[in-house]
């Protein structure tokens, strides 16, 4: 294999790799194994799919599906990649276009559509579920929005007009017939914060 | 105002689902008052990156009600059938459009997992990855899932990026899947959600027409998948290839050029129309005669 050792003395060169842009040297065997399974599971799902399905509301990015009756042997299970709800659309009230990869194609299993998409059993036993844990909104008392949509812009000066007779077009002055003052929004301190309600927890 | 309502054109069409009873609604805890109708709405969910949501109300709102203004929280709530989840964000920012159609009033938001977005200085020494993902999510006031990375490394250093930043490209260096809801970041392996999850994999179908090759939507939509669109790539030749491939480049070590083709096995035509019986069949006839 040429590499840059072998380069001729004449300028030419007989490397394959022209240009190598390292991320990180490494000098054990054990850490570039580590890396390159790490780089062979970040590029997965070379099989992939735009999908549009009933709206499912508990369905996330890497959450496993079931797609059956699909052709050319395409059924099974996939991997879902990317999703957009979409609420109040005229096919159906909700639905979703999902993305959805996988890397063998064909992964069948006849039992699938008698399965309980409800709960997560073997999580709950282990106690190691992926459920997110609920939220809580803390503190927003302090937030400058607490204001009206207009907070200072209660002061809306009138024009000052001067009738110089009856008949005559009233004169204006300034060049604006109104002004408005911006919030001062200066120095407030914006606390808004959703907190979870439980602490972190590590699955092994 | 959280809204239920629907028209009769958001009605369900599709027939065979869990779906047709869905509804979806949201609420400023900062604007109870919010009496606008809400007639629609996207929730866009990707790896790696902030939910974004977006409302789409009809009319504006009055200026005598609270005004819902960028930071503000907001709670999102949608179902279908017996599902329901709840989505927590912040208003980005509003959007009111004046058209000859009227104006109506867009609130795009974004998720509660958007306070990442501070920057920081900050070297991590001896840690793994998750362990760090912990720490800046601990610092947010958030929760963790988090795997272990078999890696420990001496450094990992954040200079001047945002911790949303670091977050992104510790998944890409470990592969592992980062995840943002609520308030809850999920770092786990990829591996570790599917087979978690598989046991309980909702089940989708597509309905096809087997007589023809033409399926009308009215037979579509018995099924609960709407469309499939596959995106065959030339790693999959065994997927809908129909032509011989041809691939061509150069050697470098020679200069010469390299061609080679994958032939297209075209499917054998069988003998239609003819009846050849088996011997198993002529046996039984001779003995039966």
């Amino acid at each position: 294999m040429a590499n840059f050792s072998t380069n001729k003395s004449d300028g030419k060169q007989t490397a394959i790799f022209k240009k190598h842009h390292p991320h990180e040297v490494i000098t054990d065997l054990t850490t570039s194994k580590q890396i390159s399974q790490a780089y062979n599971e970040s590029n997965r799902y070379q099989h992939t799919a735009k999908v549009t399905i009933v709206g499912h509301a508990t369905l996330r990015p890497y959450d496993p599906i079931y797609l059956d009756g699909l052709p050319n042997g395409m059924s099974g299970y996939w991997t879902v990649l990317s999703i957009e709800h979409i609420f109040g659309g005229r096919v159906a009230k909700y639905m979703m276009n999902i993305e959805v990869g996988t890397d063998v194609i064909g992964d069948v299993d006849l039992k699938a559509k008698d399965r309980s998409d409800t709960r997560d059993v073997q999580s709950d036993f282990a106690g190691q579920s992926l459920t997110s844990s609920p939220s809580k909104l803390t503190e927003y008392s302090l937030s400058p929005n607490s204001s009206p949509i207009n907070p200072t812009y209660g002061v809306t000066a009138t024009t000052a007009i001067q009738n110089l007779s009856a008949v005559a077009v009233p004169k204006v002055t300034g060049t604006t017939s109104f002004k408005d003052l911006p919030p001062n929004i200066s120095g407030v301190k914006k606390t808004i914060q959703w907190t979870s309600t439980s602490s972190g927890k590590v699955l092994q | 105002m959280a809204t239920d309502k629907s028209t009769p054109a958001q009605k369900n069409f599709v027939w065979q689902s869990n779906a047709k009873d869905s509804d979806f609604t949201a609420s400023f805890p900062k604007a109870p008052d919010m009496e606008l109708i809400l007639i629609g709405s996207e929730l866009y969910q990707n790896p790696e990156e902030h939910d974004r949501l977006v409302l789409h109300y009809k009319g504006k709102p009055a200026t005598k009600k609270n005004g819902i203004v960028s930071g503000d929280p907001i709670v999102f709530t949608y179902r279908s059938g017996k599902l329901t989840s709840t989505w927590n964000g912040y208003v980005h920012h509003v959007k009111q459009d004046n058209s000859w159609q009227g104006g109506n009033t867009d609130i795009v938001c974004v998720g509660a997992s958007w306070v990442l977005k501070d920057t920081d200085q900050k070297i991590y020494k001896n840690v793994t990855a998750d362990q760090v993902i912990s720490k800046i999510v601990k610092k947010h006031s958030m929760q963790a899932v988090t795997q272990r990375d078999p890696r420990v490394r001496p450094q990992i250093s954040q200079a001047g990026q945002s911790d949303w930043q670091l977050c992104r490209s510790l998944a890409k260096q470990t592969g592992f899947a980062l995840l943002a809801e609520n308030t809850t970041i999920t770092f786990v392996s990829k591996n570790k959600i599917y087979q978690s999850k598989k046991s309980s994999a909702p089940y989708f179908k597509y309905v096809d027409n087997e007589n023809s090759s033409i399926t009308p939507g009215m037979l579509r939509m018995t099924g609960t998948i709407l469309a499939f669109e596959p995106m065959i790539s030339d790693q999959a030749p065994e997927n809908g290839a129909r032509l011989d491939r041809v691939i061509s480049g150069s050697n470098t070590n020679t200069g010469a050029a390299v061609k080679t083709t994958h032939v297209h096995p075209s499917p054998t035509s069988g003998n239609s129309g003819v009846v050849i019986p088996n011997q198993t069949y002529f046996a039984q006839r001779i003995t039966n005669g």
